[in-house]
């Protein structure tokens, strides 16, 4: 019995036994029911550290709210409005995509938008903690550039400072017109390509092409269900889910379902999430106007550190927190037409448009671009400072749970807290930390799964069955 | 009649229960328990939804016991998915939790008690004991998220005759009466009761209290040790007490290590059916550095009812409040002036009272 109680069986690593616990609970809803995706999941964030930062949001901010002693204290956040202000929570470079709305008679060649479009971790919550992660999630992909370090982060940091500063001005630039997207000074090279990117392959259909490619007679398309796609048929129970789903959501007018897939793999936190593809149509019989759309899973989102009522919530159910969250933060509440919610037993689901007029940042593409000189630090500040503007514009629109507008709220408690410069300064001593922190729970992590197994020791939930 | 003689409801870490002076253990019965509160409290900061009802207890309890043999359970509501969540059941609705579910035997003759099931954490049930507001507010172990009600579990509780001393032994999960184990280690815990004054008087009197519990969390077997001690006093119309706890290990974190106190007092005078109570919990996060505390003040007063009831009235009618002051490094974004200063101030109902029901049959169930 004695080697059976506690004493004898306690972890002397405290940091690992934290990073375990803080990461499995926060997969533990899909640990009962997809835990080899899990798995998947897991392996994604261990090979790479900015994959490992987008999966370990959660872990990030559980370290924030740990109350140690030493930890450099924010001068903002005083007033409680300030902690309650409508937040993305996980706003990183590669949540970061252009966008475009639906062309209409009176909006022919609508403009172009960057948004930040995954609002799974959105809520009320301190200002402050977007600019903290959006500064993590901006280091780390620059440090992982090749001969990077802090003297290019650092200033990548700044930049998406001044740029957040920038975008609380309401005549910060927020969208460009089709017409003028590769022939404007509003914006950094690297968007200005992801622009002519959505123009040229969202005009092509180059996303539907390759995932449904029109037949040899070209009049019908099908998808192409292999792993190259990672779409797979669906079964019987996610056929009758995605039934009641499309019964119950707001979809385009005219919309004819022609097939549905489920698709594996994407994204990083997401990854376990039940996520359909659906191939439709609006009422033609030819393959002009077939299209794609995703419909995902949302769960809850972490529990913001911060707030004097820490993380109530105040949404009725987390597909309306998504889409109410959208309205608000997004330059234009249609700058994803397809994004709305819907709820089939117990689980909520969002649509979101699924084509290539959504160019996403890709940090594996930047990496490929800066080790082939296409892109120099230069353009890595312009995209940090262009990011930022995004995140401070939609802070600004956005109001806070008491209803007062965001701009007016962050302005006040900047101004409180010493102003842009002491922003400035306290977000690169935050990110410094928490960079120095990724790094070595990365290396933690990987250590775990090595030692405890692929579930990082959650494989005794299945009572020793791994599964 | 003896209602008193019908105690499966009480834990057997009290005096009342152990007595030595049973020649019989005690008679075929049933109990029943209700312990509901009622609350709107208005909150500061005005944050969202500051103003506010809420169910500040909501405990249902049942007990069968013949001859020392007996079974309780305890069901208590929560709000599925928690205060944070969007995935419940039914929405977000409040549902039963088995709090406590046990089958214990008794031996008064012998003041030993042994329980299996989801059992009493026996630093929580005592602390409840002796502060007696649980519906105001849980011991500062309980509120800190540092103890749990209960557990899986087996309990040994000895009283000695006189009661002047109890001991009691736990063996648990170690994670709680929420999660189901995620690790092969055991906690183990240990208290003792010292009652100095029970040869002259009422053994509650003055109680010294010492506990230890040596345990895991979580799958990375994180520490999770606490020791603890207390002194508490119970007259017939004041109680008061000064505890002290610390944790090795808080929540699945093993380089936590806080320490809290609490000091309470409360009031119920002969003369008038009401109560008047004050406490004072103070937590520091981390012991070695200064500046790292926080202070949570309660004060309130309440009216009895029905004023005309003999002995305790079963309900009370309270207006409370309490301020909490933390710190600014320890705060849950470090520096966050939003979070210094919390002031909630409300107005409670609250019932709580247990009915007995003697010369039951019980049939063993085939």
């Amino acid at each position: 019995m004695a080697g059976a109680t506690a004493c004898a069986d306690v972890a002397t690593d405290h940091r690992a036994a934290f990073v375990q616990q803080v990461l499995v609970d926060d997969n533990r809803i899909w640990l009962y029911r997809a835990a080899d995706k899990v798995a998947d999941k897991f392996a994604v964030m261990a090979d790479d550290p900015y994959d490992f930062m987008r999966g370990s949001a959660a872990l990030h901010f559980a370290d924030l709210s740990r109350p140690v002693a030493g930890r450099s204290s924010t001068r903002f956040l005083q007033t409680a409005d300030a902690t309650t202000v409508l937040i993305f929570g996980d706003p990183h470079p590669e949540n970061a995509t252009v966008c475009r709305a639906e062309p209409s008679h009176h909006e022919p060649h609508p403009p172009l938008s960057v948004e930040y479009v995954d609002l799974d971790a959105a809520g009320y919550g301190p200002w402050t903690l977007d600019l903290w992660r959006a500064g993590l999630g901006m280091a780390v992909l620059v440090n992982e550039l090749p001969g990077c370090d802090y003297t290019c982060w650092e200033p990548a940091v700044d930049a998406l400072v001044h740029g957040y500063v920038d975008g609380l001005d309401p005549a910060a630039p927020t969208s460009v017109s089709s017409e003028r997207a590769t022939d404007t000074d509003d914006w950094g090279d690297v968007l200005v390509d992801l622009f002519d990117e959505s123009l040229d392959e969202g005009g092509e259909q180059k996303k539907t092409n390759k995932y449904a490619p029109l037949d040899d007679t070209e009049t019908a398309r099908a998808f192409v269900m292999d792993p190259d796609t990672r779409l797979i048929p669906l079964s019987l129970d996610e056929h009758r889910i995605l039934g009641q789903l499309l019964d119950r959501m707001a979809l385009p007018p005219h919309f004819r379902l022609l097939e549905a897939s489920r698709r594996l793999g994407s994204g990083v936190s997401s990854i376990p999430a039940l996520r359909y593809v659906v191939l439709y149509d609006r009422g033609h019989d030819g393959p002009e106007d077939d299209a794609l759309m995703q419909l995902r899973e949302v769960l809850d989102p972490p529990v913001f550190p911060g707030t004097p009522a820490q993380g109530l919530a105040v949404f009725p159910d987390n597909h309306t927190r998504v889409v109410s969250a959208a309205r608000q933060l997004w330059t234009r509440p249609d700058a994803d037409p397809r994004h709305v919610g819907a709820e089939v037993e117990g689980l909520s689901f969002k649509a979101v448009s699924w084509t290539s007029y959504f160019q996403d940042v890709d940090h594996t593409k930047l990496a490929e671009d800066w080790e082939e000189d296409k892109l120099d630090l230069d353009d890595i500040l312009a995209l940090a400072h262009d990011l930022g503007r995004v995140l401070g514009a939609s802070h600004a629109r956005a109001r806070t749970r008491d209803g007062i507008v965001g701009r007016a709220v962050i302005e006040a408690d900047l101004h409180a807290g010493g102003g842009p410069a002491v922003l400035e300064a306290e977000v690169r001593q935050r990110v410094r930390h928490d960079l120095h922190q990724l790094y070595t729970d990365h290396d933690v992590f990987r250590d775990l799964l090595d030692t405890e197994g692929p579930l990082l020791g959650a494989e005794n939930f299945y009572d020793g069955v791994v599964p | 009649m003896t209602p008193a003689a019908c105690l499966v409801l009480t834990t057997p870490l009290v005096p009342a229960e152990m007595t030595w002076s049973a020649k019989k253990e005690g008679p075929a019965c049933v109990q029943l328990g209700a312990d509901i509160a009622g609350r709107f409290q208005q909150t500061t900061p005005e944050v969202g939804v500051d103003e506010a009802f809420s169910l500040a207890r909501s405990r249902f309890e049942a007990g069968l016991t013949q001859d020392g043999a007996g079974a309780r359970i305890v069901w208590g509501g929560v709000r599925s998915g928690g205060q944070d969540s969007y995935i419940g059941v039914a929405g977000e609705s409040i549902v039963p939790q088995v709090q406590v579910a046990e089958a214990h035997y008794r031996s008064r003759k012998l003041g030993a008690a042994v329980s299996m099931g989801l059992v009493d954490d026996a630093w929580v049930v005592t602390g409840n004991n002796a502060w007696d507001l649980r519906a105001v507010a849980p011991g500062v172990g309980e509120a800190q998220g540092w103890l749990e009600r209960s557990d899986l579990g087996a309990t040994l509780a000895w009283t000695a005759p006189g009661s002047w001393v109890t001991t009691a032994f736990t063996l648990t999960s170690g994670e709680g009466l929420a999660r189901r184990e995620r690790n092969t280690g055991q906690d183990a815990a240990a208290l003792l009761i010292a009652r100095p004054l029970s040869s002259l008087a009422d053994p509650e009197l003055l109680t010294i209290q010492a506990y230890r519990r040596d345990g895991s969390r979580g799958f990375g077997r994180a520490p999770d040790h606490r020791t603890a001690a207390r002194l508490t006093h119970r007259s017939e119309w004041a109680a008061g007490g000064l505890s002290w706890l610390k944790a090795e290990g808080v929540g699945g974190d093993g380089a936590r290590e806080p320490v809290a106190t609490s000091f309470f007092a409360q009031v119920t005078p002969p003369m008038a059916p009401a109560v008047v109570y004050l406490r004072r919990d103070k937590v520091n996060e981390v012991p070695d550095v200064d500046n790292t505390d926080r202070e949570t003040f309660f004060a309130g007063a309440g009216l009895e009812l029905p004023v005309d009831t003999e002995g305790r009235p079963p309900m009370r009618f309270i207006v409370g409040g309490s301020r909490t002051i933390t710190d600014a490094a320890v705060r849950s974004l470090s520096g966050a002036g939003a979070e210094a200063k919390t002031t909630a101030l409300f107005i409670q109902l609250d019932f709580r009272a247990r009915a007995t029901l003697h010369d039951v049959t019980h049939t063993p169930i085939p």
